[in-house]
């Protein structure tokens, strides 16, 4: 590994030549529109570029000096074993040099270690910690995690105030998670004063980022007009998204409103499916099941079916593969043709047949053949 | 936590009127492990101050340590052996000899990769600072740093310590060297040192 990154490194350097070399005049231009040049961290671009162990190797002497940076990076290779044997112990051992350093990316991180018991004993009460030091420095997902903790009130202080505080912070910064709790917090009015359109206005942007039970829950905003104005057909294609995304309500939901055609077109076989779906997660309601009582027989078998491959669709229904189409210029040589198959056969019996044959074979205009029906079977 | 005490005896101690210094000085303090440093002895002097000091500590109820030799140390009867050269190969090596009866200890602890890297192989503890002579300037934040974070018991080990050490560092063990030999009264300097101990646990 040490002789990998030894070549890398001068590589990199004979790349990054010739920009260097250029006249000062484009330098000067460069440094008059983006500003002079920053020092480049050449352990985190080996790490960006995924050659792990050269970051590791370039980023081990600055962190033996204190360099936070350095440090953290180190630890994330080793929480994650890029290139390396996962070790969450060393991972915790860097974490902590980086965050006495004042990295809150790290301090966090370390929280996380000492939260869940990973690679150090767990320590609620240190994990806590961790996280208010790393909120106060401005750590978005710290403010999250301390929020949760003020809502739970074992290990700081119980305030829903606080938690509310903290929980708008990392809403604002678009966390998702923060986004969906903040939402609900607002429509519960837990540690601020309710308000549903504020609320309903959160969970949308949870549901945009992606999170499925933000997806439900403002599919229900909607579909009950809270906090916005009611707007079935949004709910349904919100129900139907988060069932896409595997929640079994949703598809419960989105399989009842199929099934009357509210807000959606009305298609039985479809709300055939996501019952299906939805049954397969454990979920069976008696109220979906009279909505689909009328449907035909081979409706049910095909929506049966197509529940049992999804999200594939069954492979009768798969379209055919369209042939490949040709290609202009000369054919490509196909891997098993006899012209490419090697020319030595390596054949320990006839070894001494090939060692003499060899300075034959280097040519290739007389292929070594010492044995040719072993070189016939594929 | 209190730290415990691990004693570390001299460079190079007189073969004749070490031992029986050693047996006053430990008659009393409660020191944990004793480790007897090869310095500047050949191996035949080695292996014969070994041979006493071994029974002197264990009387004494400290579990006795040699340095390096782990064949010598099964041999002898000894308790474990502190590996301060060789790094991680040593270490193996040691830890098949010994492992599970005896103890393993890793020093010579140049930098915190090379803490980690030694701290993983099964060793019962791992040691920072030299064994005597100069203080290294480290040692102190890279124990404060081990004890914090990992559960292998971390020794600090302070050839010019005093006995305000036992109050401020989080290390599980102090080992005490120069410190207690250098002393006009060794066997009060380590009294000394237990008494904070007791003090503050």
């Amino acid at each position: 590994m040490k002789l990998i990154s030894r070549l890398l490194i001068p590589l990199l350097c004979a790349v990054s030549l010739p920009a260097l070399a250029q006249n000062n005049a484009a330098d000067a231009i460069s440094s008059d529109v983006f500003g002079p040049r920053h020092p480049v961290d050449q352990a985190f671009g080996a790490f960006q570029r995924g050659y792990y162990l050269t970051a590791l190797e370039l980023a081990l002497p600055r962190a033996e000096q204190g360099d936070a940076a350095a440090q953290t990076l180190i630890a994330e290779i080793y929480a994650r074993g890029l290139g390396v044997v996962q070790s969450a112990e060393r991972a915790a051992g860097w974490y902590q040099l980086a965050s006495r350093n004042g990295d809150r990316l790290a301090t966090f991180e370390l929280g996380m270690l000492y939260q869940s018991g990973t690679g150090v004993p767990r320590n609620r009460q240190r994990a806590a910690e961790l996280f208010k030091t790393s909120a106060d420095a401005g750590y978005i997902p710290a403010k999250y995690n301390l929020a949760l903790l003020h809502v739970e009130g074992v290990y700081v202080e119980p305030s829903l105030a606080t938690a509310a505080t903290l929980m708008k912070e990392a809403a604002d910064a678009e966390l998702p998670e923060a986004l969906y709790d903040y939402g609900a917090m607002l429509l519960e009015g837990a540690g601020v004063a309710p308000d549903a359109a504020e609320g309903a206005r959160y969970m949308k942007l949870a549901a945009e980022a992606g999170l499925i039970d933000a997806q439900v829950d403002y599919a229900t905003l909607l579909y009950l007009g809270q906090g916005v104005a009611q707007d079935i057909e949004e709910a349904a294609r919100w129900y139907g998204i988060a069932a896409e995304g595997g929640s079994v309500v949703a598809q419960n939901r989105y399989a009842k409103l199929l099934a009357v055609g509210e807000g959606i077109t009305l298609d039985l076989e479809e709300a055939a499916m996501w019952r299906a779906l939805a049954r397969r997660q454990g979920l069976t309601d008696p109220d979906l099941d009279r909505l689909l009582i009328s449907i035909p027989a081979e409706a049910l078998a095909r929506a049966e079916e197509r529940a049992r491959f999804w999200p594939s669709p069954p492979p009768s229904a798969a379209p055919a593969q369209p042939a490949p189409e040709a290609v202009e210029g000369p054919v490509l040589p196909a891997p098993t043709d006899a012209e490419n198959a090697p020319s030595q056969v390596v054949d320990p019996q006839a070894e001494e047949a090939v060692t003499d044959d060899a300075t034959g074979a280097a040519e290739n205009a007389e292929p070594a053949d010492p044995e040719p029906g072993a070189a016939q079977d594929p | 936590m209190a730290p415990q005490l691990y004693l570390i005896t001299p460079d190079t101690p007189n073969l004749e009127q070490f031992p029986r210094q050693l047996m006053g000085v430990l008659s009393g303090p409660d020191v944990a492990a004793l480790l007897v440093r090869r310095g500047g002895l050949g191996e035949a002097d080695y292996a014969s101050l070994a041979e006493r000091l071994i029974q002197i500590g264990q009387a004494a109820g400290a579990a006795v340590l040699l340095e390096d030799d782990a064949e010598l140390a099964a041999r002898l009867g000894a308790d474990g052996v502190h590996v301060s050269s060789g790094g991680v190969k040593a270490i193996r090596a040691a830890v098949a000899t010994l492992k599970p009866d005896g103890i393993v200890g890793a020093g010579n602890i140049r930098s915190r990769h090379d803490a980690m890297s030694f701290g993983e192989l099964d060793v019962d503890y791992v040691m920072f600072g030299t064994l005597g002579g100069a203080v290294d300037p480290q040692a102190a934040e890279l124990a404060q740093w081990w004890a914090e974070t990992f559960e292998v018991p971390a020794i600090l080990s302070d050839p010019k310590a005093e006995t305000s050490l036992v109050g401020t560092t989080e290390a599980e063990f102090i080992a005490l060297s120069d410190c207690v030999w250098a002393a006009p009264d060794a066997a009060a300097a380590l009294a000394g040192f237990d008494k904070a101990v007791k003090a503050s646990s």
